[in-house]
């Protein structure tokens, strides 16, 4: 008598591997804390650098201001994007997730949702700073939550077109620059959007449905476009 | 039997069309100088004659965008089907979009210092994009100055055109998203012997960048037959040694 095989559950294995891949990940984060405290660090750096470039009087004007708080954010994100696939420990995961019957599709998710964690937390505590350090005054409830849920839906378009991009980089001599190279230009849109969509809300104004759809149009086409070619930058991984 | 030779000016085709094709390509670029100097109106313009560049300048615009999509197109296909000669012919339409970008950003430029006084402007969302566009290009061929020659850097770069790719229609509509506009939309549509000069224009660009392209294919031919007969030399040699 023959015992008949479990049929493969592909949507269980899916979220099994997913939610074990952002476990780990969150929790390695939370021991070191090295990704989120480096990206803060330089962040706080970038501020106070900014703020002397420029005239202290320009620093009123909310163009200016939006200006600052996205170079800051932009430029911090790829620190944490770039060590989404680079170090020691991340290397042996993944070349022991990819022996793994685990689809490449539920890991790029993982790595977008662990890496979004990380970003997305650095994104908070700077604007908190920014708001403190640069007198951003006169905020209410909802014009905060629209500014937070601005700056969320932008670095969750830099993480998406990031995660691929560092995947192609982890092992390429001198990929940390590469990777800034590559990503910088192609987050022209939303990085337009998102500093419009924040000058409106500095301003009190309605935000531009323009921008909004630049920054969600961007959020989509990445997200499935990073999904479809995650298989072919993975294909041939060496650790 | 001996092995024809590779040929540097030949592309696909032999050296006699290589010729033909070069001396059309003259001749059109000629043709549209001739055009240019005599047959344009001086009067319809505000500018002077500083307008006059806008037939080298219109080409070269239109052509990168048409270079950068035929990029994409090959790099989807190489993605497919994972032929090299895919990723050999979306190389070489990046880089003479790459070529055709600058010279429409270089003269795009010319223009605009005698136009609007200024070299360059930021306000005008239409050359912002296109030179981020032409950065983006850059990063690809950087991308392949990283990596060793293969089939991961053929796969990483055909990646990279397809996310690269997504801006490209931006260029088209970047005005009616941001506004702003000093851009010239319709330069010649009043006048039908203006629009005949200005595609005319196209036409001999193109006939140009495909020169180009065709040198650049032939080049690569030529290399990687040489790599392949190195490598089996060196193959040759090992299996002696050994």
């Amino acid at each position: 008598m023959t015992v008949p095989l479990p049929s493969p559950q592909p949507q269980r294995s899916f979220w099994n591997a997913y939610r074990a891949l952002v476990r780990w990940d969150w929790v390695r984060e939370m021991k070191r804390k090295d990704t989120v405290v480096s990206m803060v660090l330089f962040s706080l750096v970038t501020l106070m650098i900014l703020a002397f470039a420029v005239d202290p009087r320009s620093l009123l004007s909310e163009e200016v201001r939006s200006g600052i708080l996205w170079v800051t954010l932009l430029l911090a994100s790829t620190i944490g994007i770039d060590r989404a696939f680079r170090g020691d420990d991340q290397a042996a995961v993944l070349e022991g997730v990819l022996l793994a019957p685990v689809g490449r599709v539920s890991f790029y998710y993982a790595k977008v949702t662990a890496t979004y964690l990380y970003v997305g937390i650095m994104a908070l505590i700077v604007l908190l700073v920014f708001c403190w350090l640069y007198n951003v005054s006169g905020l209410d409830a909802s014009q905060f939550a629209k500014l937070v849920g601005v700056i969320l839906s932008t670095v969750f378009g830099v993480v998406v077109l990031g995660v691929p991009l560092s995947a192609m980089t982890r092992s390429i001599h001198g990929g940390e620059v590469l990777l800034r190279i590559l990503m910088l230009p192609l987050l022209f849109p939303l990085f337009r959007g998102a500093v419009l969509a924040t000058e409106q809300v500095f301003r009190h104004e309605p935000i531009d449905s323009q921008a909004l759809f630049m920054i969600a149009a961007f959020d989509v086409i990445y997200l499935f476009a990073g999904q479809l070619l995650i298989e072919h930058v993975l294909a041939d991984f060496e650790g | 039997m001996q092995a024809s030779k590779p040929s540097v000016a030949a592309g696909g085709g032999g050296r006699a069309t290589f010729a033909l094709h070069a001396v059309a390509a003259l001749a059109c670029l000629c043709a549209l100088n001739w055009l240019v100097a005599t047959k344009v109106p001086l009067h319809i313009q505000m500018l002077e004659t500083s307008y006059l560049i806008f037939f080298y300048h219109f080409p070269s615009a239109i052509l990168c965008t048409v270079f950068f999509t035929i990029n994409a197109v090959f790099s989807v296909f190489y993605l497919a089907t994972q032929k090299p000669s895919y990723d050999l012919h979306a190389r070489v339409f990046a880089e003479i979009g790459l070529v055709a970008c600058c010279i429409a950003l270089a003269t795009g430029s010319v223009w605009a210092r005698m136009a609007w006084g200024e070299w360059w402007s930021f306000g005008d969302p239409r050359l912002l994009w296109v030179a981020i566009m032409c950065l983006s290009y850059a990063a690809y061929v950087v991308l392949q100055q990283f990596m060793e020659p293969g089939e991961r850097r053929m796969r990483y770069a055909a990646v990279f055109a397809v996310a690269a790719a997504i801006n490209v229609p931006l260029v088209k509509y970047a005005i009616q998203f941001f506004g702003e506009n000093q851009h010239p939309m319709e330069m010649t549509s009043s006048d039908s012997s203006l629009k005949g000069t200005q595609w005319f224009g196209a036409f001999a660009f193109l006939l140009f960048y495909l020169l180009v392209y065709r040198w650049r294919i032939a080049k690569e031919k030529v290399r990687a037959s040489i790599e392949s007969s190195l490598s089996a030399a060196r193959r040759i040699e090992e299996g002696r040694l050994a």
